[in-house]
């Protein structure tokens, strides 16, 4: 039997297509780790990725592929020492360069594949999106339709004072 | 197609947790659904709040309101309107020193340390106890009541680098050997002919305050506490203590540059409690004291080698300054520019007894009593600095902590000291206080006096090897200052 670092394993996404990859790159994502060790006979069996349709799946193997030598996460990591949002590094900030529909689909499939870091680089990109904007830039950004009443507006920018310049 | 809100609950909070604490105002004004989701979300303010801050000291704040003080505070002292921040102190103000009494507040202390590289904020913020009615320039002001001015003055405190137009902090004086006053100093005694970039010198009315004797009184212990029997702290005398000693400690450093470490340069540097950490111990200590079980129990950090100064006025000025004229209860001497002594002293402290705290103490410590030597690093003539010394710390009430030392000369107790130690529990900005006759003689002499931790680890050598050479001090005020000191 091949060492756990070539064995090959194939998944199959959501839309039906099988796909062949790594064991190390695949099992960066806890949910197919703990699948291969329910299964206990890596490689034999076809995984099913019931969520995450062919094109996000490969790029979400794409991030695993290059992030397949990274330590282990370390184990709940203190919320008071976490790294500030800024800090993506720039590999991670070329990967997102994406729509904004994939990069959805990517924070969704790293979500329910329980990838961590990879839903934290997710979760930064769309923090960095919004950071600095005003309402209307953010609404622009994201499509939002403005919904207040005028009285409801001047109603929110009397309690947002606190977050004025002044 | 997917869209930002159509994802779970689970995932909006882990991305808006990811953004800066402005940016949820902005969020909450763009739809009705942001809105609900930002207003009153404790967990999203709480990530918010622990992403740019350090966890404040206690129990749960509400994290909403903590995030908008915050960014309110961050965009005041961001302001370019000194009239706007000045306006605002009652209420920025008081949000500033819970920032560093937290378990770990370096983050809060870069924080502060940025937004005060403002002259703007100095001046508001730090340049606002009574001190600042005459001294500083013409924006620095006292703040409106009492109270605000103690603020200002624990700020300043806080803020620890003796805010002072007369001498450059020690830093970027290396080797200058401009002894002379600034220009500014002669118009001392004419402030109301300052104009707006004429700088009255800060420690010409620190040391009014300091070696006012009136301010020595049974009430406030003779220490930098208030005259009321509280113990409550003074921070109006800490700040003059701290600008008197700070002044004297820059111009012995430009003398001697090499004789002690340069402190209280940092901003917000070791104001917070356990903020001190020692060096490990250098290949030239002999012999290590292990540590015993007093010092394993003692929460105050006491065993170990501190740097000690004292600052001290020629008895006939001081007498001159107290006793030639009478000036009104109720109101300052006028401001002095005598030339004071200074004497750097290095202490070998070690725990002797622990004890559980009296009625009159706070609660969440208990007395801790030490003993240790002394010896100065001025010359050998000086019997003074070279003595044993004892003395307790323990918590008032109000919970600061309160060091009182005994300076011992044969035997016989002689100096004593009274000080508050700045930043709390183990800090490691150290001890501001007075000194004073320990039988409380009203003619004096007294004057401030400052302690820091240097070391876990005592060397184990002679008081005696511990003195450079005289030549290496530049000590240009030996004649007449040791008049009283070495009867």
């Amino acid at each position: 039997m091949a060492s756990t670092d070539e064995q090959k394993i194939i998944l199959v996404s959501s839309d039906g297509v099988n796909i062949q990859t790594d064991r190390i790159i695949a099992e960066r994502s806890m949910l197919i780790k703990n699948m291969i060790e329910d299964l206990g006979t890596p490689g034999e069996e076809p995984i099913p990725i019931m969520n995450v349709s062919e094109a996000v799946l490969r790029k979400v193997l794409e991030w695993c592929d290059h992030h397949k030598k990274d330590p282990p996460p370390e184990k709940d990591e203190d919320a008071d020492t976490r790294k500030k949002t800024t800090d993506i590094e720039e590999w991670d900030q070329k990967f997102m360069q994406v729509d904004q529909e994939m990069l959805f689909e990517i924070i969704l499939a790293a979500n329910y594949m329980d990838i961590k870091a990879l839903l934290d680089v997710g979760c930064k990109t769309v923090a960095n999106m919004i950071k600095g904007k005003s309402p209307e830039e953010i609404r622009k950004t994201f499509n939002i339709q403005n919904d207040f009443t005028p009285e409801e507006e001047e109603q929110i920018r009397r309690e947002n004072e606190w977050a004025e310049d002044r | 197609m997917t869209c930002l809100l159509d994802l779970s609950h689970e995932l909006l909070q882990g991305i808006l947790g990811e953004v800066d604490g402005h940016d949820l105002a902005a969020l909450s004004a763009t739809c009705r659904a942001f809105n609900s989701f930002v207003k009153g979300n404790r967990i999203l303010c709480k990530s918010v709040y622990l992403r740019s801050w350090d966890r404040p000291a206690g129990a749960e704040p509400c994290w909403e309101t903590s995030v908008h003080n915050l960014v309110a505070l961050t965009k005041l002292l961001e302001s370019d309107n000194l009239e706007t921040k000045r306006q605002a102190f009652e209420w920025a103000a008081p949000l500033i020193a819970p920032l560093l009494t937290t378990k770990n507040s370096a983050r809060n202390a870069e924080f502060l340390a940025d937004l005060f590289t403002s002259q703007k904020n100095i001046d508001a913020f730090l340049a606002a106890s009574s001190l600042f009615e005459h001294a500083g320039n013409l924006t620095q002001q006292p703040a409106s009541t009492p109270e605000l001015r103690q603020l200002a003055a624990k700020l300043h405190c806080l803020y620890g680098v003796p805010i002072d137009c007369q001498i450059p902090p020690m830093l970027v004086q290396e080797d200058s050997d401009d002894n002379s006053p600034s220009p500014s100093y002669s118009v001392l005694w004419h402030p109301e002919s300052a104009s707006e970039s004429v700088q009255i010198p800060t420690n010409n009315y620190a040391r009014a305050v300091v070696y006012d004797l009136r301010r020595y009184t049974e009430e406030s212990f003779w220490g930098p506490f208030k005259s009321d029997g509280s113990q409550d702290v003074d921070w109006e005398k800490v700040e003059a203590i701290m600008v008197v000693l700070g002044y004297n400690m820059r111009l012995f450093n430009r003398r001697a540059p090499h004789v002690f470490e340069p402190i209280w340069e940092k901003p917000f540097n070791g104001v917070s409690p356990n903020s001190y950490v020692s060096a490990p111990p250098t290949t030239l200590t002999r012999e290590l004291s292990p540590p015993g079980d007093l010092d394993m129990q003692d929460p105050y950090g006491i065993t170990g080698e501190w740097m000690r100064v004292v600052c001290f006025l020629d008895y006939h000025d001081l007498f001159a300054f107290n006793f030639l004229h009478s000036v009104p209860e109720d109101q300052p001497r006028d401001p002095i520019n005598t030339r004071e002594a200074i004497r750097i002293i290095r202490l070998k402290l070690r725990v002797s007894a622990i004890e559980p705290p009296g009625p009159e103490d706070g609660q969440d410590y208990p007395v801790v009593s030490f003993t240790g030597t002394s010896w100065s690093l001025h010359a050998s003539w000086d019997a003074n600095a070279n003595s044993q010394i004892r003395g307790e710390v323990r918590q008032t009430p109000e919970g600061e902590i309160r060091w009182t030392t005994y300076s011992i000369f044969h035997s016989e107790e002689r100096w004593r000291s009274e000080g508050i130690q700045v930043g709390g529990v183990r800090s490691g900005r150290g001890v501001l206080g007075n000194w004073f006759d320990k039988d409380f003689d009203r003619h004096g002499p007294a004057g401030p006096t400052a302690f820091w931790k240097v070391s876990d680890y005592i060397e184990d050598k002679d008081a005696d090897q511990g003195a450079p050479d005289d030549a290496s001090l530049g000590d240009d005020d030996s004649d007449g200052d040791t008049e009283y000191m070495s009867d």
